[in-house]
């Protein structure tokens, strides 16, 4: 509007120097010299007058135009000649006239102006918006003025008014923070979402303010950065997402712009911003960032190939696992094909068919299948392959999910142990067959065996009876030597039976009262206690889990040892333990003979003896059964001794 | 009663002999059938005239075991009273149990020692013919 006045008086100053009060009084004065140059001078005046685009016209006390140019037939459609000597008052329209009148009147009282604007009616019954400017030459009394069609101007400032209008509720309805900022970062603009944002309800309260005004510290003293770079260097920040503080605390996710505005000398006179509020849209990815890290974690963590069939686009989706299982690259787009081409030829058609099956039925939810899988580098694997369809409402197929699990360990697992069980199954009958053997070897050791001996013991004194009167010394020596012979045969067979039994399938652990197994022991010793006033330590045990036939045994023929191989005038012997955490650990301790420390090993060989016959009796196969009784429990038995010092006897049953 | 009649089944000469020689010092006069295996001791008890007063019975024997012989004997009404004294060199439990479980009167070891064996002998006659009393002996009437 500025603009279009100046112009205005622009154009007016060289008709207002020639027709100026002061100006164009002297040129007039000068001119005068000559009538040829008035007329001339007039000419020219008129010719000027006619060019303009504006309607200069002159306009007398009255308020009759006096002189008109050329452009009222433009601007209000008359012809000069039509309007001189009529009331310029005429031509502007009702409403307009009173201020009109009163203008007219300022202006004669000497009041200039350049800028009075009304509403004219043109020949044609248009109205048309006139700007004036406007001296009163009071020598003349005349009125010097230049009226300007405006009407296009107003139209375009209106339609800019409305636009602008447009643009402003647009922006005030827009979710979308927009605001302008002056150099000093001040705000010059702030549409209705941003002064909310900045909790205001009115967009003057923002106005002024910097960033460090309306929110937190922190959160201003970034956007001072961003502002500053935009301002001093006329840099661009396009869509960078950002976290913004209000001075409550509480934090919006932006995804903000800011651009320098330039004036026309392109100078930065501001920047303009929006932000928008992708605090929604954060939160979602970060749920969903969470659950990929999740999915992709779980992914990871089974160490099954996951996979996902578009069933529309017929495309297959690899998880990571399908390069680490089987050797192929997931990224790469794949097909169903080239899923089924590595099934196993002899799987191929069975699976396909189950697949096929599952995404037809619509029952189906579940689909698993074990087959034979072709890996990248040609070996087989066996697979063990779960999938879910995903339909529609519909029922359709859309989708199926799944995953594929290396099985070969678990089959191959599996055949081992069956082959195991297979083995296992074979060594129990064996060993069955080798207790009936047993068994049937004991009876015949028990029964057959004795039975030659008999006869060769009874007749042999049979003979010495009835032929008494006949042998001589010799002879009956020779047949006692031969009748005792018989006897420890007889013994041998007895215990290579009672060893043998130790150790077969008949020999179960239960909890035991361990007190009465050493009463039973004791009792057994009575005698023999009592005989030699002999001194015998047990202690208090708890119950075990042992075969309490066997560790009565055990006990005996320890403690029977302890007797046995003692020539001390009060036989002491002791019976200790130990719980040492996996085992129970025995000792029994005597004052007896002792052993030699090389035959520690011996002492527990089946029928070995360290004394002859003469000095103790028996077959040597006390220590060798407790052995095997020991072990039997899951223990070792071993002996700390010196000749002459005592022996003292260890063994350990496991828990 | 001074006629003991006593069958011996048995299949081991050497034992027969020794048995013989056992009773042969015995108090009672004494009469002594021996059958070979089962199933002529089955025979024999099936066809005599006179019962036995006692039977000493091996369990190892031909054919017919012990055990099958005692059990037929221990069913029949007839021989149901005879004492049958299992004599076996056998000390097996399950040998010892089936023999009871069988009825028999009593089961023996063979003693290795001769002496012992005699003396069980003597004592077995001794016992089951002068102290244990017992029913009164059916007589055969086909022999009578």
């Amino acid at each position: 509007m500025k603009k279009a006045t100046k112009i205005t008086a622009e154009e007016f100053h060289p008709v207002s120097c020639i027709g100026h009060p002061d100006e164009g009084k002297t040129l007039c004065v000068e001119k005068k010299t000559s009538d040829h140059e008035l007329v001339q001078s007039h000419d020219q005046l008129q010719k000027i007058m006619d060019q303009s685009l504006d309607v200069i016209c002159t306009i007398n006390e009255q308020g009759s135009f006096v002189k008109l140019g050329a452009a009222s037939k433009v601007t209000w459609g008359y012809l000069s000649e039509e309007l001189i000597g009529k009331q310029c008052i005429d031509l502007v329209h009702e409403e307009d006239r009173e201020k009109t009148r009163l203008a007219f009147l300022s202006i004669i009282n000497g009041s200039e102006t350049n800028h009075f604007e009304n509403r004219c009616t043109k020949k044609t019954g248009e109205l048309v918006f006139i700007t004036w400017s406007a001296t009163w030459d009071n020598d003349d009394k005349i009125m010097y003025c230049v009226a300007r069609d405006t009407t296009a101007i107003k139209k375009a400032e209106k339609k800019i008014r409305e636009e602008r209008m447009l643009l402003r509720s647009l922006m005030n309805i827009l979710p979308i923070n927009v605001y302008t900022k002056d150099l000093q970062e001040r705000k010059t603009l702030s549409n209705r979402a941003d002064y909310e944002y900045s909790g205001f309800t009115s967009e003057a309260s923002v106005l002024g303010k910097s960033d460090f005004d309306l929110f937190d510290k922190e959160s201003a003293e970034r956007t001072h950065l961003e502002d500053q770079l935009v301002l001093t260097k006329g840099e661009r920040i396009i869509g960078k997402e950002e976290q913004h503080i209000r001075k409550d605390g509480s934090r919006t996710w932006f995804f903000i712009s800011k651009i320098p505005l330039l004036n026309e000398e392109k100078e930065i006179i501001g920047l303009m911003g929006i932000s928008y509020d992708i605090t929604k849209r954060k939160e979602t990815e970060e749920t969903i960032r969470i659950a990929k890290e999740r999915y992709d974690v779980v992914v990871k963590a089974t160490n099954e190939a996951v996979w996902d069939w578009d069933i529309l686009t017929g495309r297959l989706y690899w998880g990571e696992n399908y390069r680490t299982l089987f050797g192929f690259n997931p990224d790469q787009v794949i097909s169903l094909e080239s899923w089924s081409k590595q099934v196993h030829p002899d799987d191929v058609e069975r699976v396909s068919k189950s697949v096929i099956n599952a995404v037809r039925s619509p029952e189906v939810l579940q689909w698993e299948e074990e087959y034979r899988f072709i890996k990248s580098d040609g070996s087989v694997a066996y697979v063990l392959d779960r999938g879910f369809v995903i339909r529609n409402a519909g029922g359709e197929p859309s989708r199926m999910i799944g995953a594929m699990q290396d099985v070969t360990q678990k089959i191959l697992a599996e055949v081992a142990i069956k082959e195991l069980n297979v083995k296992l199954n074979r060594r129990a009958e064996e060993l069955a067959a080798s207790n009936d053997e047993l068994e049937q070897f004991a009876y015949v050791a028990s029964h057959d065996l004795q039975e030659p001996l008999r006869m060769i013991s009874s007749f042999l004194q049979l003979l010495q009876k009835k032929y008494d009167t006949l042998l001589d010394e010799t002879a009956t020596q020779y047949i006692g030597q031969a009748v005792s012979g018989a006897e420890r045969m007889k013994r041998l067979i007895m215990d290579l039976l009672e060893y043998s039994r130790v150790g077969t399938s008949r020999d179960k652990r239960t909890m035991t009262d361990m007190n009465a197994v050493m009463k039973q022991v004791m009792q057994i010793f009575a005698n023999k206690i009592n005989d030699t006033s002999a001194i015998v330590k047990v202690p208090v045990l708890p119950p075990m889990s042992v075969n309490k036939m066997q560790i009565t045994q055990l006990f005996q023929n320890l403690v029977g040892n302890a007797f046995k191989y003692n020539h001390a005038d009060k036989p002491a012997i002791e019976i200790g333990f130990e719980d040492k955490k996996s085992v129970w650990q025995f000792y029994i301790k005597d004052n007896g003979i002792g052993i030699n420390p090389k035959y520690f090993e011996k002492v527990f060989i089946i029928f070995q003896r360290l004394h002859t016959r003469n000095e103790f009796s028996g077959t040597g196969i006390g220590l060798a059964i407790c052995k095997k009784i020991v072990e039997r429990h899951g223990g070792t038995i071993w002996v700390e001794s010196a000749e002459g010092k005592g022996s003292t006897f260890y063994f350990t049953i496991k828990k | 009663m001074n006629h003991v009649k006593i069958l011996l089944v048995e299949d081991n000469e050497g034992d027969i002999i020794l048995t013989k020689e056992a009773l042969k010092e015995g108090k009672l006069k004494n009469e002594i059938v021996v059958a070979r295996d089962g199933e002529a001791a089955l025979e024999l008890l099936a066809n005599t005239a006179v019962l036995p007063d006692l039977i000493l019975l091996d369990i190892n024997l031909p054919k017919l075991n012990g055990l099958e012989v005692l059990a037929a004997i221990k069913k029949d009404d007839r021989l149901k009273m005879i004492p049958v004294i299992m004599l076996s060199t056998s000390s097996a439990e399950k040998d010892i149990i089936t023999s009871y479980n069988s009825h028999a009167n009593c089961f023996i070891t063979k003693p290795v020692d001769l002496t012992s064996f005699i003396d069980v002998i003597r004592s077995i006659e001794d016992f089951w013919i002068s102290i244990v009393k017992l029913p009164k002996k059916k007589l055969n009437t086909v022999e009578l």
